[in-house]
Parts: C-alpha cells; structure tokens; sequence
C-alpha cells in the first residue's frame, strides 16, 4: 500500500490531484512543467510581436527588390543631405533634452529625496503628472501661445518690449528650443523617478562615513552620491535620451520638418513601394541602440544589490520656515512649465475661434467646443475607438505580464533572464520601430497574398488588430516591473502554504496569489490603458482610415483642419487628459509610495 | 589621546526620548564599552559623539574643547558602522586613501600610512579588491582600517563584530583590543553582547531605555551591580524579593521567601524593601555536613542541565526557583539538596533601582 493512501482520512476524491506537483522550493530542483509552457508561450508572443516586426523594418530597410542584401537605401540616406540633417538635428534635440531634464531632476531629486519639506509628498506626486499628458497634446496650445501675435508677444509688449507692430514670430526663431523645452518638461518625470530610487536606495550610512571622515558636503557629493546613483543615471539618462531621439509628435505638431522621426512619418504613403522610410527607421534603430552602449559603458556598471541595499531609511532633514518654502519653490516652478503647455490647451478649448489673438488671455469664452467635439463625426467616434482599443490592449498587457512576472520572479525556467530582457525591450526599442514593424507586416503580406489577405492584417482595412497588439507590447516593461514588484514582496510561504493544504496551481494563482498583487496589476493596468490612450507613434503611423482613428491622430488630422479644427482638437485633448488624469489618481491610490517602481528599468 | 566627556546629554526623536540626561567621563586611551539591550539608546549615544545625531540639550566635551556644536566632519571622531558602509565604488585602497585625501595628506605619505594600517589589520594582501569580494570579516577589518587611518581622536565602533560568524567573532575581539592598544586611540564600543563586553572593556556602561544604569569595570559590575537588572544582564542571577530585617554593623538580614539570607552591606543606605541577587556559580551543593558559609539553605530539584564543565541545577526552595551552577558537574542528586554561600557573595539591591544621574 502506498503511504500517501495510509496516512490520508480524506477519501480519494478529495485528494489534491497529484498531477499539481509543487516544486519545493524557487530556484531549486527541476522547472515545474506549468511554468516551462509558460515560458514558452511567453517567447512565442515575444517572437512574433516584439522580435518580428523589429525583423520586418531591419529587413525591409536593407533588402533590394529581388530579396538581396543590400546597403543602397543606407547610403541613400547618408547622400542626401537633408535626411543627413535631419539625423543630426534628433541627435541634437536628444542630447539637449537629456542634460536639460539631468539639471533639472538632480536638484529636485536630492531635495525630495533628502529634506522634508512642506507639502514634498503632493508636490512630488504633481511633478508626475506630465508624464501621461503627452506634449503632442500641450504643443497644440504652445502654437498658439508663441503665435506671432500670441499671448506671449502680448506679455513681451505689455512689459516694454517694442515689437514694431510685426509681432514676434517666436517659433521661426526659436522653434528648435521650443522642442526641447517642451520635450524636457514632458519627459523629466522619468528621469526624477529613476533618480530619487537611486538616491533612496544608498545606504545613509555610506554618507555618513564619508562626512565622519571630514568631506565636505560637495566633496561627499562628488565622490560618493554621485557614483553610487550611477545605476538611476543610467536608466533616467538613456530612456530619456531614446524617446527624445525618436519622438514623433513634438516636432511634428510644431512643424519641425528637419528631424528624422518627422521625415519617416512624411513619407508614410511611399511605404508600399519605396524602402527608404524603412532605412530611416533601421538608421534610427542602430542609432538608439549605439546611444544606449554608450550610456550602460559610461554610467551602466551596477554595483551587488546587497552592497548599496539601504539598512537603514535615511531619516530626511526638516526644512522649516522659509527655507522649507526655498525648497518647495523649485517643485512648484517646474511643476506650473510643464502643464503650461497644457493649460493652453485647455484656454484655446475655452476660447471663440479668433477671441485669443493680440491678447494675454482669450477675450471671450465659450464651451461649444467641448460639445463639439463630443459631436464631431471625426471627434467623437475617436473616443470610443481609443477606450477600445486601450482596454484590449491593457487586458493583453496585465496578462501577458503577469505571466512574465511569475517565470521571473517564481520560476526556474532556464533563459527566465532573458525573457526578463525581452520585457523591457520596448523601452530600449522607440515606437516608431515597432510601429514600422507592424506596418511592414502589413506590407509584405499584402504583397505577398494581394486582395486574399485577411482583413485584420491589412492596416488600410482594418488597423484594429495591429494597434492593439502595438499598444500593448509598447507599455508591457510598466506592466511587467509593476508585477513583478508584487511578486517580490508577496513572500512566497503564502503560496506555499496554501499548497500544502493541498490547493492545486490554478486555485493558489486565484485565491492567494492575485489577491495580493491586485493593487500591483491595477496599477500597471492603469498606466498601461493612460499610455495607450494618448499614444502617438503607433496611431499616427498605423490608423490610416478616419473610421478607426483613436483620439491622437483625430486630434493630429483636426490640427489640420481650417476653421474651428484647433480648437476641437483642444476640447478633445482636454476631454482626454481629463480621462487620464483621473486614471493616474487612480492609480496613484492604489500604489501610492510604490509607483516610482514601474517606471525603473 | 582624547577625553571625552558627556554632559546630562538627552536626545529625543519627535516625543519619544532615546536618551535621558546622561553623564559620562571617558579616559584617554580606555577602551570603553556601551552595552545593553537593544533600543536602550547605545548607538543614538554613540552618533551623538560621533556628530551623526545633535542632542537634544547637553553638551559634550573633547578634553577642554565643546564639541557640541561641530559637525561631524570637523570632530575627528571616527566611526565604524554596523553595516561597516564600504563604498562598493572604490577599492580597498580607496576606501582608506579617501580620509587621507580629504585631509590633504600627501601622496607619498597616503601610501605609507595605507600600507601601515592595512598591515594592522592583516589586509596588505587584498588591497586591490572591491568590498563585495570580501568576506564580511576582511570588510569588518578594511572598515576599521579606514577609520584607523586617519588617527582619529576616539574610534567608535557600533556593533562590529554583529554581522561575522561566531569562531570569527571570537578570533576579531581580541583582535580589536590588540590594534586598539597598540594605536592607543581612545575607543567606544558599542554592543548588545555582555561576553563580548566582559572580555575586551576596559569600562562598561550599562543603558537601559535611554538611563544610564551604571558605569564600571567588568568586575565591579560582576561583583557589585547596583540594580537587579544590571545583576541580571551580567552573567546570570537569582533575584528573590526580600525585606531587611535586621541591621548588625556591616552584616544585614534579610528575609525571603526561599529563607533568611545574610549579606555583607555595601555601605549604602538601603530601604526595608530590596531585592537579593545570589549567582548560580557562587552557590556551593554541600553533600553532608557544612561548607563553613554563611548561609545555607535546602530544597528539592526539579531540573538538571548538563552543561559539558558544569551541571545546572534548578531547585525549589520554599516554592521558589533557585538556579545553581556545580562545576564540576554533579549527576546524583539527592532528593534534598542543601546549597551554602558566603554572605560577600549577596547582593542586596533596592527593589526600584535608582538610575544614575540626575533625578
């Protein structure tokens, strides 16, 4: 007789189901067959969503008509000297960007980080905000704005400045700082976040020691802050530096034609028969990723975890007084220019067609253009469309990384490490490239099989299928660290000891498991659905039919529209960030201190 | 070499008080020991004179000079931390150099007083690694080589031996004395251990809850503790409550629930109420006949330990729990056990101990 039936009082139907064999122990024995077809199935999706479209660009850009390898289109590039500016105007924009968002994050972070001041917590979490607002919204309201007899040459006149009656044409002159200005104030939240996690995870007592030594406060800074923070510099300065170097909108809604991101998506319509907006993006793609070894050789050496792991919270210094408000002051500044931006946005949704010209605020106000854009044939359906496709593509995203996030952290599958990599790829990747993988699909199936390709892989048709999936692998890294953070403060004895009261997988994974990092999931979830609600890239590039426009190309082809389209498009952006914002407060809610941990790499 | 002298020094964080008006004199040279359980305030006091923490009030001395108000940059007071914070950045080598650096020793001194102190501690050979590839005794002795450097005016050590293994623990106490002696810095040594503190201290403070509850040397505080909870922190103790009954010259009488114990006083001035301490080790199991002590008292035993060198024996005398130590060991234990002990080996404390201090 076997043991197990000796020692059981439960009759057999009431035995846990011996198939369910729970490993003894993470990281130790054999990978339990549930987690290995996991992990496979995890590979598969990455393969054909992550890896091939990545494939299909690098493909389209480097392959002659007869399927040869070939160099030509590169060169192509690197002959005309337009593209070539255009090459070394990103570049620029993106280096200007990443060390305007480093001068202004690293006071701002070790103020956060090391005083107490009043209101750090509610100013530390509105310093966020900007983040989810994109600035393809705000540089709407900043065209008008800079108008050449906008508010702001109103504001210049009004304090004495003689403008001749011409007014200032402020984005003729300084259009290529005005990208940068707004560039920098929508991304410096990433760079805060990565820094402030960096700058709280040094040991106080590593200071400390230096300044018991007799270092000066700058000396102690130099020598020993700095370096250690180098892991958050790292991630803050490089994610910074890619988005800026691939991002589409900005430049796009302040006209900027001489930067490559804009040039690619000009020649959209050639995609079907020329291979040259293909190359851009494969030049963009080597570009990103040279950027990126740059950035790990300079700063990405990390140091063994337990060896910067704080022991001890650092108690942060009271700022009382005035020095208290000297310290809040920064966060407030920087706060008010980033959604200055988008406060314009909400006065041209206010303001009558024509009311906000040669004045410092609109002269009348008005609110048809909210309900107009709740009416507009090309408006209205745009919502819709994007809470659709924005749910589908979340519900893909938490599932898809909640199971990432038990091979990592709960598994013993070997290459779990890798797939760990291939997580956070689309933070490394810029949307642009994918969005052209996607739409390369597209492409060559069409080639390939003509009129008998299937509706849902032709982006003329039908782009719903492929958006989804490009949203959702987009922002897959929040879903997957959000998770996996969960997991790692969910010991694993708890699992375990509902396994060993004889529960099988599936009923740990409902019962125990995902009650617990439900506030995980429903956050990432949230900033999942906020991005891709006001994602740029893929829906500029990929919607192509006004039937399936989601609220950022509505409010692209709106811009472009006479009459009241400007103004309809800023109604729909104020609609839109309204939605988000209340999303990001949800979200907020649900993790509260724990958020910066998504946005890490 | 430096004097330190703390003055009704009391730290509080927000409403909860660490630190309660402590007084204290440290000798230059001395190797003195801040011990007691943890969250009795040792390491708060120990920041405090390393200028980590402010105090709250008081004030603290360096010989003549106040150093109250100095930052901790300027008190040349050096600290090896607990978690002992080598800089993962640097290398051993650097670790040390960087105090010599801020000091703007020149070069060519820098690396003779590195190759010096490494030599101290035994390190010479692994100065061009990086701490984490360090075992956590070598990172314990390049955490006390950094600070050693510098000639600090006192070394302060927090916990430094908490984090090793018990054979290495044993092997750095000693080790710790040697370097400290031979340097001649004056030394404060923070621990929860009493083994650690009895066998290396010059002095011991003993802090309980924030109050100083009594400074001395190891013997005197074996011998002679002046409350039942220093009694019971050092070494192991019986305490019986008792009443005086009555006081002839130096001997007093006390009653107890065990029986009438007869103790030598110490001088002070003691209330009727007190409470008696007897260590298990000093108390002799007398087979037949007398022992010659002083008192004498019989009970059953209702436990045995077996201790290698010695047995520990519990016996229940008149209902109470009385804890002796035979060495060497004895197994036949009759079914009547009678205990004797000499009347210097009682210590008769006052039921609510007096802190020390202000009060």
């Amino acid at each position: 007789m076997p043991a197990a039936q000796t020692i059981s009082a439960l009759p057999a139907s009431q035995q846990p189901p011996s198939r369910f064999r729970w490993s003894s122990l993470p990281l130790v024995g054999q990978a339990a067959p549930v987690h290995v077809m996991l992990t496979v199935a995890l590979y598969a999706f990455f393969a054909v969503f992550l890896i091939w479209p990545i494939v299909q660009v690098v493909r389209a850009g480097f392959a002659s008509t007869d399927g040869r390898f070939t160099l030509a289109y590169v060169r192509l590039i690197f002959q005309d000297p337009v593209l070539v500016m255009g090459l070394v105007n990103a570049t620029l924009i993106a280096v200007v960007t990443t060390a305007v968002t480093l001068a202004m994050c690293l006071p701002l972070a070790v103020l956060s980080v090391k005083y107490a001041f009043p209101g750090r917590g509610l100013l530390s979490g509105l310093l966020l905000v900007p983040l989810v607002l994109p600035p393809f919204v705000g540089a709407i309201g900043m065209k008008l704005v800079l108008g050449r007899h906008g508010p702001l040459t109103q504001i210049v006149t009004a304090l004495g400045w003689d403008d001749g009656g011409l007014g200032i044409d402020w984005l003729g002159n300084w259009r290529f700082l005005g990208i940068i200005v707004v560039e920098a104030l929508h991304l410096y939240p990433i760079m805060l976040l990565n820094l402030q996690a960096s700058l709280a995870n040094i040991d106080p007592a590593m200071e400390q020691a230096a300044a018991n030594l007799g270092a000066s406060r700058w000396t102690i800074f130099r020598r020993i802050t700095l370096p250690l923070m180098r892991p958050g510099l790292f991630a803050g300065c490089t994610l910074v530096l890619i988005w800026s170097f691939t991002e589409l909108g900005t430049p796009l809604m302040f006209d900027y034609q001489d930067v490559t991101p804009v040039q690619v998506f000009a020649r959209l319509t050639e995609v079907n028969n020329n291979p040259l907006p293909f190359a851009l993006v494969v030049v963009m793609l080597v570009a990103s990723s040279v950027l990126y070894l740059i950035g790990k050789s300079l700063l990405g050496r990390g140091f063994d975890a337990a060896t910067t792991k704080a022991a001890v919270q650092a108690t942060p210094r009271r700022l009382t007084g005035w020095k208290g408000l000297a310290a809040a002051l920064p966060f407030v500044i920087v706060f008010v220019a980033a959604v200055l931006p988008h406060l314009s946005v909400v006065f041209t949704a206010v303001s009558v067609p024509g009311a906000w010209y040669q004045s410092i605020l609109p002269t009348s106000f008005t609110i048809a253009h909210f309900e107009g854009a709740l009416v507009d044939e090309l408006a209205l359906p745009s919502i819709g469309n994007s809470i659709q496709y924005a749910s589908v593509a979340t519900l893909i995203a938490v599932t898809v990384g909640l199971g990432c996030a038990i091979v990592i952290v709960r598994s013993n599958v070997p290459g779990k490490g890798m797939l760990d990599a291939l997580a956070m790829l689309p933070l490394a990747v810029p949307g642009l490239v994918l969005a052209f993988g996607y739409l390369s699909i597209s492409v060559s199936f069409k080639r390939q099989m003509g009129d008998a390709t299937p509706e849902f892989l032709d982006i003329q048709k039908s782009p719903v299928v492929l958006l989804v999936l490009a949203y959702a692998a987009r922002r897959l890294p929040y879903v997957v660290r959000s998770a996996v953070a969960g997991l790692q403060q969910t010991p694993r004895d708890l699992e375990l000891a509902a396994a060993n009261l004889g529960a099988g997988r599936w009923t740990v994974l409902r019962r125990i498991t995902l009650p617990l990092i439900l506030a995980n999931l429903v956050a990432g979830g949230l900033l999942a659905f906020a991005f891709a609600m006001l994602e740029v890239s893929d829906s500029l590039i990929l919607a192509q039919t006004a039937k399936f426009y989601p609220i950022t190309k509505a409010i692209w082809e709106l811009t472009n529209r006479l009459g009241d389209g400007l103004y309809i498009a800023s109604a729909l952006g104020v609609w839109a960030m309204v939605l988000l914002t209340l999303t990001i407060l949800t979200a907020n809610a649900f993790l509260g201190r724990r958020m910066g941990a998504i946005f890490r790499v | 070499m430096t004097a330190i002298r703390l003055d009704r020094i009391t730290k509080a964080f927000g409403s909860t008080v660490a630190l309660r008006e402590i007084d204290l004199r440290i000798e230059p040279g001395e190797l003195f020991f801040l011990l007691g359980p943890s969250g009795c305030g040792k390491t708060t006091l120990l920041r405090l004179i390393a200028g980590l923490h402010q105090p709250t009030s008081g004030r603290i001395w360096f010989n003549d000079r106040d150093v109250t108000d100095l930052g901790t940059e300027k008190r040349n007071a050096v600290m090896c931390f607990q978690s002992y914070a080598l800089w993962p950045h640097m290398t051993v080598r650097e670790n040390v150099r960087f105090g010599l650096n801020v000091r703007k020793m020149p070069r060519s001194q820098q690396n003779a007083r590195i190759d010096e102190v490494l030599r101290l501690v035994r390190m010479e050979e692994l100065a061009d690694r990086k701490p984490n590839q360090l075992s956590g005794g070598q990172q314990q002795r390049v955490a006390l080589a950094r600070a050693l450097a510098v000639q600090p005016a006192c070394l302060l050590l927090d916990e430094p031996l908490s984090n090793l293994d018990a054979k290495l623990r044993h092997e750095m106490r000693s080790e710790i004395r040697r370097i400290c002696k031979t340097a001649g810095f004056t030394t404060i040594y923070v621990t929860h251990d009493q083994k650690e503190a009895l066998s290396v201290a010059d002095r011991i403070a003993i802090l309980k809850d924030g109050v100083l509850m009594q400074v001395g040397t190891p013997a005197e505080l074996y011998h002679r503790p002046t409350s039942a909870f220093v009694a019971d922190f050092i070494g192991q103790t019986n305490l019986l409550p008792g009443k005086i009954v009555s006081r002839e010259g130096e001997a007093v009488t006390v009653e107890t629930p065990a029986g009438r114990v007869i103790a030598r006083s110490n001088g002070h001035a003691l209330p009727d109420a007190v409470t008696v301490s007897i260590r298990p080790e000093q108390m002799q199991i007398v087979r037949r006949g007398s022992a010659g002590r002083t008192n004498r008292l019989t009970g059953k035993p209702i436990e045995m330990t077996f201790l290698g060198e010695s047995t520990e024996h519990v016996l229940e005398i008149n209902g109470q729990r009385v804890k002796v130590i035979s060495a060497p060991p004895i197994f036949d234990v009759p079914a009547e056990v009678t205990v004797e002990f000499d009347a210097e080996d009682v210590v008769v404390l006052p039921t609510e101990a007096p802190p020390m201090g202000h009060r």
